[in-house]
C-alpha cells in the first residue's frame, strides 16, 4: 500500500531541476481545475456545498470527508472500540465521499469546454439555450431520485469492512455507504443526462450546418474520455482501501461491473461511437451486443460457475428476453448480477435488433411516431393560440410565443419551413393549409383562446379569419396585413387587430431616428436578452381577472396593496393603469410604491420572468388548468 | 426641386419607399419634418406621389436615382443630414447604403432596416448602421404581443409617443457608484465608516428614496481567471432580486424609471 515514493532521491532531484517549471504550471491548472468555477443555478451537491460557506471546493469537499471521518472515530473512541489497525481500512468512505466532491469542478469544466465548443459553431437559438440551462442545472426533483436510488442500493450492498455490532461503526457504515452510493447515484445521473444533452447539442449543430463539413465530435470525446476517466478513478481510488481478500469477492466485483458499465452506457449515449464508424449504426449495435455478452458470459461463469459455452448461451437468451428458464442463477451473487445484466442487456439487445431491423426496413418510423404524439398532444391543448403561417414572420410569433412559455400550435404548409423552425424551437405543429378547416379544426380551434393569421398572402388570411371566426366565435383574431388596401377586407372578416409589420417597424425606424435616447422598453430588454440568456418580458395583470380567494377578499375589503401581489410572485410593477372618472390624460402611475391599493378595472405592467409568469397564473389569477409548454416539452422523448 | 434640396440642413434621408419606407414617410409629413426621399422604382415613385402629393415641394423631396450610387446621396445633401433611413427591400443594398453614408458623413445618425436578421445584423452594424431594426422581428414581436398581452403593448406606444419626456420609462445600466441621492450617499457613507455593523445598502433602500425598479444587479466583472463564456453570463446576472439583497459599491443596477427620477439619483439637473 506504499504508494509514497518521497524518499526517492533520483525523484526529488527532478522536482526540483528542470521538472520545475512545468510542475509549477501543472500545479497551476490542477489548482484552476478543482476550483468550482462560479455557478449560476447549483446543483444538488453543488447547494448543500454551499452551506458549509467555504469558498474554496477542495477545501471544502476535504471539510465534508474530515468531519465525517472525525465523528467516527471519537463515537469509537468514546465507546472504547477504536481499532488502530484498521483505521486505514476504514478510511475508504471518507475518501471516496472526497474523491467524489472532487471532480465535480472537474466534469463541470469539461461541460463547459464540450458546450461552449458547439455554441461557437452555432448562431445562438432557444432550444439550444434550453438545453445548455438543463446541463447546467439539471432537474432537482431528478437529483434527490437518483441520489435517494444510489444510496437504496448503496445499502443494500452493505457489506461491513469493519466487523464488530458497535453502534459507532454501524452508524458509521450505514450512513457513509448511503452518503458514498447517494454521491455516485448522482454522478452516474448527472453525467448519463448531460452527456444526453451534449449529444442532443452535437446533433443540433449536425443539422444547422449549411455548409455540410463534418462537426467535430472531439469535444464529445473529450467529455466522454474525461467523465469515464473521472467516473473510474472513484473505483481506483476504492481499491487502495479494500484489502486484497475482499478486492475480488463477488459483491466488489459487482458493484465495479455496474459502475463500468454506467461508463460505457455514457459512451453509448454520446455520439462518439457513431462519429468513430461513420454512422455504421449497425456495427456500433453489434459491438456493443457483443461487448455485453462477453460481460455476461464471464460473469455468470464466475458467479455461477457454469461453463462458458453455457454461461454464452444465458446471456444471449437473457439479453433477447427469451428466457426459457432452463438456466437461472442460484447464488446471491449471481442473482444481483443477472439483475443488472438484464437491466442493461435487455436494453441493448432491444437497441441492437431495432437498430437493424430499421437498417434492413430504412423507414421514416420515427418521424411518424414523433408527428403521432404531437397530434395527441394538441388534442389535450386548451385555451391556447394558434399561429397560421411559419415565415419569416410566423417564425419570430412562434419564438415569442415560446419565449413566453404560452401553449401553441403553429399550422404550415411547407415541411421545409417547418424543419428550419424545429431547428430553433421545439412546438406543437400541423402539417397543412391553414384555410382548410379541417387543418384549423385539427390545431383545436374550438378550443383556443387566440389564432395568428401570418401568411404574406392577405387574401389567405382573408379566408383564414372568416373559417376561424366561423368554427370560434369568442376567437380573438389577429392578422398580419401586407397591402394597406386590404384593412377594410381583414376588419369586416372579423379580425381583432390588425398588425402591420411594415408600419410598426417603420414606425419604430422613425422613433429611433428621432428620439434615439428615448430607447424602448422591449428592445433593450431584447438585448438584455442576448446578453443573460434570461427572457424578461413586460407582462400585464388586469385586476378584474383575479381570481385567488385570498386576494378578492382583500380587493372587496379595499386593501389589496402591490406588496401583497409582489410577496406571492416576486414580480416587479412598472407601471399601474388606471382610468378614473374618464380622466385618461395621465393614466399611468410608473414604478407605484409597495403600499399603493388597487382598485377593480386597474391594469397592472409588470416585469417579469416565464417562471414568475407562471406564478403569477397559479397564485393570483388561480388558474391551476393551465398548462405551461415547458412540461410538454420535457414528457416529449427525444430523436433517437 | 434640386435647389431646394442643396438649401437643406439637418434633414433626414429616406432610401427605398417601398411599403416600409412609405410608412416612415407619412410619419415624416405628419411631422412636417424634411425628408429626402432617394428611389429609382417608378411605381414605388407614383405610389408616393399618389398619396403625399400635398407635401411635395414642402418638407418632402424626391430624388429618383439609385441610392446606393455615391452620387444621389450627395444629391440628397447627406453632408448636412441629420439622419438616413435605409428601407430597402435587400440587405445588400441596404448595406451598400449604410457603408456609402458612413463614408460622407461620420456623424450622421444611420438607421437600416435588416431582412435576414440572424446573418445581416452583426454586418450592417459594422458597415455603420447606428440601429438595426428587423421588419419580421418588429412585426412578429407585435402580433404576439397583441395577442398575449394587448395592454403592455399600448403602454409602450403610449411611452414612445410620449410627448412629456421627463416622464418616459427608461431602462438602463445604473452603477451603484454614480449614486448621488443625498439618503442613499449617507448610507454608502456610513458603511465605509463603521465597517461591518451597519446595515448595508439594499435593494429595498433604492426603491425607497429612489423610486426606481431594480430589475437585476450585475456583479463586478472579474476576468482575471479565463472564465467559459456560458459561466460568464449565468454570473454576471441576478434578475429581479428580493429587496434584502445588499449592494456592493462595484455592482451595477439594471433599473426602470422614469427620466427625470434617474437623473434625481445621478444627482444631474
Amino acid at each position: 500500500m506504499a504508494t509514497e515514493s518521497a524518499g526517492n532521491p533520483e525523484l526529488s532531484d527532478l522536482l526540483k531541476g528542470p521538472m520545475r517549471p512545468l510542475l509549477k504550471q501543472l500545479g497551476q491548472r490542477a489548482e484552476q481545475y478543482l476550483e468550482m468555477p462560479p455557478v449560476g443555478s447549483p446543483t444538488l451537491p453543488e447547494a448543500l456545498l454551499r452551506y458549509i460557506r467555504i469558498a474554496s471546493w477542495p477545501l471544502a469537499s476535504l471539510a465534508v470527508g474530515a468531519v465525517f471521518y472525525l465523528v467516527y472515530v471519537v463515537l469509537a473512541a468514546i465507546e472504547g472500540t477504536l481499532n488502530v489497525s484498521q483505521l486505514w481500512q476504514s478510511l475508504i468512505l471518507p475518501a471516496v465521499i472526497v474523491y467524489l466532491l472532487l471532480i465535480q469542478p472537474i466534469i463541470r469544466r469539461l461541460l463547459a469546454h464540450a458546450i461552449d465548443a458547439y455554441v461557437s459553431l452555432v448562431p445562438y437559438n432557444d432550444k439550444f439555450r434550453r438545453l445548455e440551462m438543463r446541463a447546467y442545472s439539471l432537474n432537482r426533483r431528478d437529483e434527490y431520485l437518483a441520489v435517494g436510488l444510489g444510496a437504496i442500493v448503496g445499502l443494500y450492498f452493505l457489506t461491513p469492512p469493519l466487523p464488530g455490532p458497535e453502534l459507532s461503526t454501524r452508524l458509521y457504515d450505514y450512513v457513509g455507504e448511503a452518503l458514498v452510493f447517494g454521491l455516485v447515484g448522482w454522478h452516474v445521473y448527472s453525467v448519463v443526462v448531460r452527456t444526453r444533452l451534449l449529444s442532443m447539442m452535437y446533433d443540433q449543430v449536425q443539422s444547422l450546418n449549411v455548409f455540410e463539413q463534418s462537426v467535430p465530435y472531439r469535444p464529445l470525446l473529450q467529455w466522454s474520455l474525461g467523465v469515464a476517466a473521472c467516473l473510474l478513478g472513484a473505483l481506483v481510488v476504492s481499491s487502495f482501501f479494500i484489502p486484497d481478500e475482499v478486492l475480488y469477492s463477488p459483491t466488489v466485483v459487482t458493484i465495479y461491473a455496474a459502475f463500468s458499465i454506467s461508463v460505457i452506457i455514457v459512451f453509448v449515449f454520446s455520439r462518439v461511437p457513431a462519429s468513430f464508424l461513420s454512422q455504421l449504426r449497425v456495427f456500433r449495435a453489434f459491438v456493443l451486443f457483443l461487448a455485453v455478452a462477453l460481460v455476461g458470459t464471464i460473469g455468470f461463469n464466475r458467479f455461477e460457475e457454469w461453463p462458458i459455452t453455457d454461461s454464452l448461451y444465458a446471456t444471449i437468451i437473457t439479453m433477447t428476453t427469451i428466457g426459457y428458464g432452463d438456466f437461472s442463477p442460484e447464488t446471491p451473487e449471481g442473482r444481483v448480477f443477472t439483475i443488472f445484466l438484464s437491466l442493461f442487456a435487455i436494453g441493448i439487445g432491444g437497441y441492437a435488433i431495432t437498430s437493424i431491423a430499421s437498417f434492413v426496413i430504412e423507414g421514416n418510423f420515427h418521424r411518424y411516431i414523433q408527428g403521432r404524439r404531437v397530434d395527441k398532444q394538441i388534442v389535450r391543448l386548451k385555451d391556447h393560440y394558434i399561429v397560421c403561417g411559419a415565415g419569416q414572420m410566423g417564425k419570430q410569433i412562434a419564438i415569442e410565443l415560446y419565449k413566453s412559455e404560452v401553449s401553441f400550435v403553429v399550422i404550415e404548409l411547407s415541411s421545409d419551413v417547418l424543419d428550419d423552425l424545429m431547428r430553433e424551437v421545439d412546438i406543437p405543429y400541423v402539417q397543412g393549409d391553414a384555410t382548410h378547416d379541417e387543418t384549423l379544426l385539427l390545431a383545436g380551434v374550438e378550443r383556443a383562446r387566440g389564432l395568428v393569421a401570418a401568411l404574406r398572402d392577405d387574401k389567405s388570411n382573408v379566408f383564414i379569419a372568416l373559417s376561424a371566426r366561423s368554427l370560434n366565435a369568442d376567437l380573438h383574431i389577429i392578422s398580419r396585413l401586407s397591402q394597406e388596401k386590404n384593412r377594410k377586407k381583414l376588419q369586416k372578416a372579423g379580425v381583432n387587430v390588425i398588425v402591420s409589420p411594415e408600419e410598426v417597424s417603420g414606425r419604430r425606424m422613425v422613433a429611433e431616428m428621432l428620439n434615439s435616447e428615448v430607447v424602448t422598453l422591449l428592445d433593450e430588454m431584447l438585448r438584455a436578452e442576448r446578453q443573460t440568456g434570461q427572457t424578461l418580458r413586460l407582462e400585464e395583470l388586469h385586476v378584474d381577472e383575479i381570481r385567488a380567494p385570498a386576494f378578492v377578499e382583500l380587493l372587496e375589503q379595499d386593501e389589496l396593496h402591490i406588496y401583497d401581489i409582489g410577496a406571492r410572485t416576486e414580480l416587479m410593477v412598472v407601471a399601474i393603469e388606471r382610468c378614473e372618472r374618464d380622466a385618461c390624460d395621465d393614466r399611468y402611475i410608473y414604478s407605484p410604491r409597495g403600499s399603493t391599493k388597487l382598485h377593480p378595472g386597474d391594469i397592472l405592467i409588470v416585469i417579469s420572468t416565464p417562471e414568475q409568469r407562471a406564478k403569477l397564473m397559479r397564485n393570483v389569477l388561480g388558474e391551476n388548468k393551465i398548462k405551461m409548454l415547458v412540461s410538454q416539452i420535457s414528457n416529449k422523448l427525444s430523436p433517437v | 426641386m434640386e435647389n431646394q434640396v442643396a438649401e437643406l440642413k439637418g434633414h433626414y434621408i429616406l432610401c427605398g419607399v417601398g411599403r416600409t419606407g412609405l410608412n416612415i414617410a407619412e410619419d415624416f409629413v405628419k411631422r412636417r419634418m424634411s425628408l429626402v426621399v432617394v428611389e429609382q422604382n417608378p411605381e414605388a415613385i407614383s405610389t408616393l406621389k399618389g398619396k403625399l402629393q400635398h407635401a411635395m415641394g414642402k418638407t418632402l423631396y424626391l430624388i429618383e436615382a439609385d441610392a446606393t450610387e455615391d452620387q444621389a446621396l450627395e444629391d440628397a445633401g447627406i453632408r448636412q443630414a441629420r439622419g438616413l433611413i435605409a428601407a430597402m427591400g435587400e440587405d445588400k443594398d441596404n448595406l451598400f447604403v449604410v457603408l456609402t453614408a458612413r463614408s460622407l458623413n461620420s456623424r450622421i445618425r444611420i438607421v437600416t432596416r435588416v431582412q435576414d436578421e440572424r446573418s445581416n445584423t452583426s454586418k450592417l452594424e459594422k458597415a455603420g448602421a447606428d440601429k438595426v431594426i428587423s421588419t419580421n422581428v418588429i412585426g412578429g414581436l407585435r402580433a404576439a404581443s397583441e395577442m398575449i398581452r394587448p395592454s403592455v403593448v399600448t403602454f409602450l406606444d403610449d411611452m414612445v409617443h410620449m410627448s412629456d419626456k421627463a416622464k418616459t420609462l427608461r431602462f438602463t445600466e445604473l452603477p451603484v457608484s454614480e449614486i448621488n441621492a443625498p439618503e442613499l450617499v449617507q448610507i454608502i457613507e456610513a458603511n465605509r465608516e463603521d465597517g461591518e455593523n451597519t446595515p448595508k445598502l439594499t435593494i429595498k433602500d433604492i426603491g425607497r428614496y429612489t423610486g426606481l425598479l431594480v430589475v437585476a444587479v450585475k456583479a463586478p466583472n472579474h476576468s482575471s481567471k479565463q472564465v467559459e463564456d456560458s459561466l460568464k453570463r449565468q454570473r454576471k446576472y441576478r434578475f429581479t432580486p428580493r429587496g434584502d439583497v445588499e449592494l456592493d459599491s462595484e455592482d451595477i443596477l439594471v433599473v426602470i424609471g422614469t427620466q427625470d427620477k434617474l437623473e434625481e439619483v445621478r444627482g444631474e439637473e
